[in-house]
Order: structure tokens, then C-alpha cells, then sequence
């Protein structure tokens, strides 16, 4: 149904971005911001880097992180310390050169103009969306359903706004600190009663994404969705990160994904 | 390495280097040793339920269950691409039963660009696999078959999971294998306390990289003085000095494999490396460090 961009391997390179700044937004929440990139290097909304937390053995594997944005040499990736990896990237001081490989994944396919998208991304999900509104066409409408815990974790968007088309934020948090008191789902299944959308895009836990597809499909509506599972290599050597599809087929969430077509997902084997 | 030559001694393990392609936009594949594909049964096989992967410290537990395109999808479909390169191909074979084994090396025999077969005697990730690979009885059984079937070069590649792998690469090479590989990953589990019940899908898998690499130079070194037919160490390397080490051991040949995810010109840097410090220390030949610890 939803068409997605494929990248071949060969796009894929080895860079060695320095660290511009890291930007704390709350506890364990930050924004990583790398420059430094070759000319060559040209990521689509919801590709990721392959980034290496050490040199050392330990932690072992890359950790893949959506890009946020990438504009005028700047890449900005919204990470959440979740564990050893995530921690020692938070550490990386301005200046530091780290050990990263990408663009890698598939991507949101393109909001065209005339287009009226939907985007419900949760947490750290967001970022991927931001870099698919960011690319949005003039002309197209965009409603962005964003869902944080707390206000405390909303990072400022303002930059999507001023912008030729027009990019709506739905702010929703758990504890009603700030604009809608409850899911971003519940946002979005509001809008999608005033409103027929082209597409739905989603980012984020996989109860919500769930959710999410749940009210596309009901209406027949588009959704594409990026998954998170552990990854290997990110090469699609290993596949280690695989899902099911609901054929019983394995996709890998690194080349085949990590933005997939929500029919495509097996969304109740989790 | 047997009939064959080598340009250099270092290849992928099996399984952690696709058919190549995955790789080949990132270094030029000719720059290896040899290309060793991931393994191939008669038919596509889907391998295991996901999760698939659980990072441990300084390793990694997986249980892929050798998910592949089957005989004939590689020949059709990875085989074309793998013309384009020069290194020796070493196809990894796996099976259910020595009829499968014989009847995949069989259908790969005829093609020219196959240099030879690397028998996975050990993958702890299905079930059968690892039959044959833990009695020295079934080791020749297997290996005698496959020597009947190919004149091409015969690897047999060894699971440190039993208790005296230099006697199975004795059997091994009695029944007329050309080299040992050694070793596969060590079974192991991961269990979510949360959950109560096991990580992995497929409940166990194999544990690979920096972490086992002691284990695996063990098996080497006891091989080096049980066989007299080369043996290729693998096992945890990620860097120059490991490599040298399993030379030393007594390895003709290493493998890199978990490597290959984290830093995927491991190998390149590698084969570098080792020139770089055989050449400060006048060293011409592989074979003069080729189990030197041994004295």
C-alpha cells in the first residue's frame, strides 16, 4: 500500500561526524547534534545512523538513532539513555569524533503538496516525524500528534513552523502537564473524524503505533509505521532484527524497514 | 590452505557476512582472503522467531536458525553477484540429515566458482545440526559422505560444545577433510526476570564475539597438536593482535565474525595490521608464526 523508499547498501557509508553539541532536555533526554559530513551523505525522513558508543568491547553492538533533522551540515538525532550505550553517547563533548555508519533504512515515503498527512509519534518517536514534516512540500498539511509523558520532555518545534505549508503540533502528556491530559492516539482519533487524511505516519511505543494503525485501518487510511528492534549489523548481513509479517514471513527492521507499511505487521504477535 | 592458495589469511565466519553484498558498497571484497557465504540448506529455510539478538557483555547471543535462501535461491540469486569477485568461495552447508548435506554439496559441486565447502557440523541453533557434530562417529559418517561427493576442499567446522573437540577434528580429518574450523558459537540463554521467561525466541542460541575468544584458541591450539591439516581459528577477533595470536596457537587462517557488525572494516584493518607487524618484526611468512606458542 504505502510506497517506501528502499535504499540500496551502497548508500551506506562509514563517517566520522563530530559532535557540534549535546543538548539535555530532561533527565536522561537529549539532542545530539553532529556535523562534519561528507556531501555524499543525503538521509531521507526516517533513515538512521549506526552509531558506535566505544571503541572498546564493551558495549559491543552500534546502536541505531532515527536522524530528527539534517539541515545545512547538521545532524540532529532526540536520544533517550535507556542504557549503557545511549549514556556514553550522552558524554560526548563538542568536539569529539564519533564512529558512525548510515544513511541506513528505509523512509517516510514524501507528504506532497495538496497532501493532509497525520503524523503520532510518542517520546523519542517524534523524530523521525520531525524530519518527515521538515521535508513536507509546500502546500501540504500536516497534523502532528505529539505524546510525552510530561512537559518537562517536550523539546521546542517552533522550527517547523513559518514554514510555505502548514504544520499543526497536537501536544498530549500522561500526567496533563501540558495540552491534551491523556495519549496522543486519543488526539489523533479526534482529528481523524474532522478530517480525511492521505497517510497516517507513526513513530513511537508499540502500544501507541498499535493504536495508531488500529484508527488508520478502520478508515482505510495509509499508515506507515518505523519499528524498533534490536539490531545487528544494520546491513542486513545478520538477521538478527527481524519481525513478522502476517504472511508468517521475516522482514528485517534494518534494510526492509525501519519504516514499514502498517499493513505489513504482524501488530497482535508482540 | 590445502589445494587451495589464499592471497591473505582472513575471511568472514559464516553467517555474520550475508553472501557479501551487504558488505561490498563499504570495502572491496577482492581485498579478502576468501568470501565464505552464509549457510545454505536444500531449501529456503525461515529461521528462528524473533527476538533474535541479545547483546551480552563483550558478546552476543543470537539465534538466527540459519535462515537462507535454499540451494537453488543461491544459485539463482547470490550466486551471479559473487562472479564479480576473485577470493576463493567457500560455501557454509548445513543440514538435517547427511542426505541433505550430500545433496546440497552435491547441487554446488558442478559450479566453478564454488572453491569449496565449510560442513556446519555445529550450529546449536537448530536442532539436528548439532548430532552430528558431537560424536566422533558422527563426524566421520558425515565427512566420509561429503568426501565422496566433492573433490573440492572439505572444511569441517567444529562446536566447542563437547568435551574433546581435538578427537572430533582427528575423525574429521581421518574421514578426509582438508581443514578444521573451529570454533562455532557456545550455546547459552538470556532469561527476562520480568517476564520469567527466556529473551530469545527460540529460548537458546549461541554466544559469539570478543568475549569467547579464550575459548576458541583453546580448541585451536589442542587441534594444532592433534591433526596435521590446517586449521582455521575463529572465535572473538576484533583486532590485529588476536589474529596473530590464533596464528600462533596454531591457525593457518582466521575467520572474523561478530566483528564484522560493529566494525565492518575489521577485516581490511586486519589483514593490514598483520602485514604492518610481521613486517616490523622481518617476518615473510604466515607459516613462520603458524603455532609458534607451541615451542
Amino acid at each position: 500500500m504505502a510506497v517506501h523508499q528502499r535504499t540500496r547498501q551502497s548508500e551506506a557509508q562509514l563517517l566520522q561526524p563530530k559532535v557540534r553539541k549535546v543538548v539535555d532536555l530532561a533527565r536522561r533526554l537529549y539532542l545530539l547534534e553532529l556535523e562534519g559530513f561528507p556531501e555524499t551523505f543525503r538521509p531521507k525522513p526516517g533513515q538512521f545512523l549506526h552509531l558506535r558508543p566505544t571503541k572498546e568491547d564493551y558495549p559491543l553492538l552500534r546502536r541505531p538513532i532515527s536522524l530528527q533533522s539534517y539541515r545545512d551540515g547538521v545532524a540532529t538525532l532526540l536520544i533517550r539513555e535507556v542504557g549503557i550505550g545511549t549514556e556514553l553517547l550522552h558524554r560526548a563533548r563538542p568536539g569529539d569524533c564519533l564512529d558512525a555508519l548510515g544513511p541506513l533504512g528505509t523512509a517516510y515515503s514524501p507528504v506532497r503538496s495538496g497532501e493532509s498527512v497525520l503524523m503520532v509519534g510518542g517520546g523519542v518517536g517524534v523524530a523521525p516525524l520531525v524530519a518527515a514534516a521538515l521535508e513536507a512540500e509546500p502546500g501540504a498539511l500536516v497534523d502532528f500528534c505529539y505524546g510525552v509523558a510530561t512537559a518537562g520532555e517536550i523539546q521546542s518545534l517552533d522550527f517547523l513552523s513559518g514554514r510555505e505549508n502548514e504544520i499543526r503540533i497536537h501536544v498530549s502528556t500522561d500526567d496533563g502537564s501540558s495540552g491534551h491530559h491523556g495519549f496522543c492516539t486519543e488526539v489523533a482519533e479526534r482529528l481523524l473524524e474532522e478530517r480525511r487524511y492521505a497517510k497516517i505516519f507513526t513513530c513511537g511505543p508499540w502500544v501507541m503505533m498499535r493504536k495508531a494503525f488500529r484508527l488508520g485501518s478502520e478508515r482505510k487510511v495509509p499508515v506507515e509505521a518505523s519499528l524498533e528492534v534490536q539490531m545487528g549489523c544494520g546491513l542486513g548481513a545478520c538477521l538478527g532484527c527481524v519481525y513478522e509479517t502476517p504472511d508468517g514471513d521475516f522482514i528485517r527492521s534494518c534494510i526492509d524497514g525501519p519504516v514499514v507499511d502498517g499493513y505489513g505487521v504482524s501488530w497482535e504477535n508482540h | 590452505m590445502g589445494s587451495l592458495t589464499l592471497a591473505n589469511p582472513v575471511m568472514p565466519a559464516s553467517g555474520t557476512f550475508g553472501y557479501g553484498e551487504e558488505f561490498a558498497g563499504l570495502f572491496d571484497l577482492n581485498r579478502l582472503g576468501a568470501l565464505v557465504s552464509k549457510a545454505v540448506s536444500t531449501l529456503p529455510r525461515h529461521g528462528n522467531p524473533p527476538p533474535r539478538l541479545v547483546e551480552l557483555k563483550s558478546a552476543l547471543l543470537n539465534s538466527i536458525g540459519l535462515q537462507n535462501v535454499g540451494t537453488q535461491g543461491f544459485i539463482e540469486k547470490k550466486l551471479p553477484f559473487l562472479h564479480d569477485y576473485s577470493p576463493p568461495l567457500i560455501v557454509n552447508v548445513v543440514g538435517d540429515s547427511v542426505e541433505e548435506y550430500r545433496e546440497v554439496v552435491e547441487a554446488l559441486d558442478p559450479h566453478e566458482r564454488v572453491s569449496g565447502f565449510e560442513i556446519n557440523l555445529s550450529c546449536p541453533n537448530v536442532k539436528k545440526g548439532l548430532e552430528y557434530g558431537t560424536t566422533c562417529a558422527g563426524v566421520e559418517r558425515i565427512t566420509s559422505a561429503l568426501r565422496a561427493g566433492t573433490r573440492k576442499p572439505l572444511w569441517i567446522k567444529l562446536s566447542p560444545n563437547v568435551s574433546n573437540p581435538a578427537e572430533l577434528g582427528k575423525a574429521a580429518e581421518g574421514a578426509g577433510a582438508d581443514a578444521i574450523v573451529a570454533i562455532n558459537t557456545l550455546g547459552g540463554m538470556v532469561i527476562d526476570i520480568e517476564k520469567r521467561r527466556p529473551v530469545l525466541g527460540a529460548r537458546f542460541g549461541g554466544v559469539s564475539g570478543p568475549a569467547i575468544k579464550a575459548v576458541a584458541m583453546k580448541v585451536v591450539w589442542q587441534l594444532h597438536e592433534a591433526v596435521a591439516v590446517p586449521i582455521i581459528g575463529v572465535g572473538g577477533i576484533t583486532r590485529t593482535e588476536d589474529a596473530i595470536e590464533f596464528l600462533m596457537a596454531g591457525a593457518t587462517a582466521v575467520q572474523v565474525g561478530t566483528a564484522n557488525f560493529v566494525n565492518p572494516l575489521t577485516m581490511i584493518e586486519v589483514i593490514e595490521g598483520m602485514r604492518e607487524w610481521m613486517g616490523e618484526r622481518g617476518i615473510k611468512k604466515i607459516r613462520e608464526i603458524v603455532g609458534a606458542a607451541h615451542g
